[in-house]
């Protein structure tokens, strides 16, 4: 069975002034049928800007938006990068891919009911379902992420944050879509509604294919299947959780692990030496290299390639190939 | 609290800008130069009859008395006689208030209706047509009436000959007084020719003051609808696929609340724009009734007309309170229960 989702040389750039933020910068990756794929690092290294990239939600100041993202679903395939708008909207938006937003507590439309809020949505998508029987659907998502039904006649400012967000899941999951993009879907909350959303993920895994976009390490290892470690728009390491936790190849993944000693926490990684880089002046050849205490010559000059590390194990690093 | 409650706080707490609006205008009639009663019966009555009429109209007692008494005879429903024509005064307004409502309503339509259009093509289409309806909004914003509604009564009354440039209706063609809107009153009755003649004489000057006004609508929901859209559940929307359109529903509906406070307070400068349509179209309101009788130093009817005006503010404010209340699941969740 092909990947449920194969990207390619994926960009996202935005425009700033006259300055060009390059949030994505060429990422590739695949996921397959039921698999958690978590993206982890710092801040501002662009892993939202994947998110929404993947969902081709581009803002206004989008100035370069290219590679290929193709969904495939049965025997259709969907190129999401060059797809007709239309379609896009009729037969990817929250139908085949939905995403639950970072920070999402101004998510949900401030002067509808909940139910009248997932049933507006559901209905864009599920023309035959008349409004008894969508709330009634709404009603089975509400009570699947552990909310009362009640839920379903209470506007956003009757909910806490804990609440908004299971609101949010329960809507990315309503019309069974084959990939949900999680966008920090815990750093909001405290830490035992923390315990309960990540034990609510856990519990689907398998029936969608995740992206879960986090900071927490810690997350990561305990949910997804595999892990992508993002630095400065690009992926500098991708494989399965286990060998990227336990054996770490790229020096940036052995900084972050590093620096979070614990692995149960949820803090900012604040703590590798040195800054994030420039989006809009990218350190050349090697994007770590400012902050890398292996950097070489080569790595100041020339990008260093992909390289396999291990069984479905690639990083980026000039290390790798000498 | 109950809605009922609300409202009568709502006066009550009219009540002290009421007074003090009453006090100045009061008091600039006194500082204006002339004599009324000279303004009435011209400087070569005998000065018995003058005499007499100072009495009759207490003009010769102290200020200070004239003003207590004029306070005691408004909050006791009584504005006094017109030095004019010797009606009560509330008659003389009550003839001509029904057409300032209509003038007023019909305007209101004019602004909404533009206001909206405009609005949502430039929140839908934005850059050059966003470009183009910010251009049209400053052009009607600055608009001044007499001049506007002038280029319309050439255009379409002098010399197309499609309109009636004044008046309210066709001499001899007005409806059976049921509520004093001849347009209500025509239809009401079906009388057809009334009504068309009511909304002919009504077009003018209602588009004339709905273009003005539509200036500052325009500007207003386009704003709020834009800022609106960079909130987070229309990200939400649109990754969920709603058609764009739907989505800046959403985002109109949103925005409701200061969008129907915002159009509650442009009715204050509608009516402000009123007075000017109604002398610019001889259009028999409250507008001309005002400035016919400043001319003649006719205190009761100016200071009855300004109450009137300042009550109609009052109760437009209270309705988009309602109007409001009705439209934001906030408010309604917090004061209701
Ligand atoms: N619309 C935009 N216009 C310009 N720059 C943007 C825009 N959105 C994001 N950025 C910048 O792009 C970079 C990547 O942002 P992004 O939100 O994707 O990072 P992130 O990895 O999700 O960070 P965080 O962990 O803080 O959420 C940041 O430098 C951010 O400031
Ligand atoms: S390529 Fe060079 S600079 Fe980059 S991580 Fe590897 S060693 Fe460090
Ligand atoms: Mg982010």
């Amino acid at each position: 069975m092909p990947p449920v989702l194969v990207v390619e040389g994926l960009r996202l750039y935005y425009g700033m002034g006259k300055d060009v933020v390059k949030a994505v910068d060429g990422v590739s990756l695949e996921l397959d049928r039921g698999e958690v794929l978590a993206v982890v690092g710092e801040s501002g290294s662009g892993k939202s800007s994947l998110g929404y990239a993947i969902m081709r939600l581009l803002p206004e100041n989008a100035v370069l938006y290219d590679g290929r993202i193709l969904l495939h679903d049965g025997g259709a395939e969907f190129d999401i990068v060059s797809m007709d708008e239309e379609a896009l909207r009729r037969d990817v938006r929250w139908k085949r891919i939905s995403m639950v937003f970072q920070a999402s507590m101004n998510a949900i439309d401030p002067v509808s009911t909940i139910g009248d809020f997932i049933y507006r949505i559901v209905r864009e998508h599920r023309p035959d379902l008349d409004k008894r029987r969508g709330l009634a659907a709404a009603a089975e998502a509400i009570k699947s992420v552990g909310l009362p039904v009640s839920v379903l006649d209470m506007y956003p400012f009757e909910l806490s944050g804990g609440m908004k967000q299971r609101v949010m899941i329960a809507l990315a999951l309503i019309l069974r879509p084959l990939v949900v993009i999680l966008d920090e879907p815990t750093s909001a909350l405290d830490v035992i509604t923390q315990a309960n959303v990540i034990s609510l993920l856990k519990s689907l895994r398998g029936d969608v294919s995740m992206i879960l976009i986090t900071h927490d390490l810690a997350l990561a290892s305990e949910i997804a299947d595999r892990i992508a470690v993002m630095y400065a728009g690009k992926i500098v390491e991708i494989g399965p959780s286990d060998a990227v936790l336990t054996s770490p190849r790229h020096p940036y993944t052995g900084a972050l692990l590093e620096s979070t000693p614990t692995l149960r926490q949820d803090r900012a990684l604040s703590s590798i030496p040195g800054r994030v880089p420039s989006l809009i002046r990218p350190p050349p050849g090697c994007r770590f290299h400012p902050r890398c205490g292996h950097a070489m010559d080569i790595c100041r000059r020339e990008e260093p390639p992909m390289v396999d590390v291990g069984p479905g194990h690639r990083a980026a690093c000039w290390l790798l190939r000498t | 609290m109950s809605p009922l409650r609300y409202i009568l706080l709502r006066l009550a707490l009219a009540l002290p800008t009421m007074l003090i609006l009453l006090t100045v205008v009061f008091l600039i009639l006194r500082v204006i130069p002339g004599n009324p009663i000279e303004a009435m019966v011209g400087q070569k009555a005998p000065p018995e009859y003058i005499q007499q009429l100072m009495e009759q109209t207490g003009l010769n007692k102290p200020l200070y008395v004239q003003y207590l008494d004029y306070i005691r005879g408004v909050f006791t429903g009584d504005l006094g006689r017109s030095f004019i024509d010797n009606r009560p005064v509330i008659a003389d307004i009550m003839d001509r208030f029904p057409a300032t409502v209509e003038l007023a309503v019909f305007s209101f339509l004019v602004s909404i209706a533009i206001g909206h259009a405009l609005a949502f093509l430039a929140a839908y289409f934005r850059r050059n047509v966003d470009e183009a309806v910010r251009l049209y909004a400053i052009i009607a914003y600055i608009l001044f009436i007499p001049f506007f509604g002038l280029a319309l009564q050439l255009i379409f009354g002098v010399y197309l000959r499609w309109l009636p440039i004044g008046g309210r209706i066709t001499p001899g063609l007005e409806p059976p007084h049921i509520t004093g809107l001849y347009v209500v009153d025509a239809a009401i009755s079906g009388d057809w020719p009334a009504l068309v003649s009511a909304l002919k004489h009504l077009a003018l000057p209602s588009i004339t003051l709905g273009i003005v006004i539509s200036g500052v609508f325009t500007r207003f929901i386009r704003n709020n609808m834009v800022k609106t859209l960079e909130e987070d559940f229309i990200t939400t929307y649109r990754a969920a696929g709603l058609p764009r359109w739907r989505v800046l529903m959403r985002a109109y509906r949103a925005a409701l609340v200061p969008t129907i406070t915002m159009m509650g307070l442009q009715l204050a400068l509608l009516l402000q724009g009123a007075v000017l349509t109604e002398t610019t179209f001889s259009w028999p309101g409250l507008g001309t009734l005002l400035l016919e009788r400043i001319q003649y130093l006719d205190y009761p009817t100016v200071q009855g007309v300004v109450i009137f005006y300042v009550l109609i503010v009052v109760f437009i404010n209270i309705a988009v309170d309602l109007v409001n209340l009705a439209v934001d699941p906030r408010l309604r969740r917090g004061v209701w229960q």
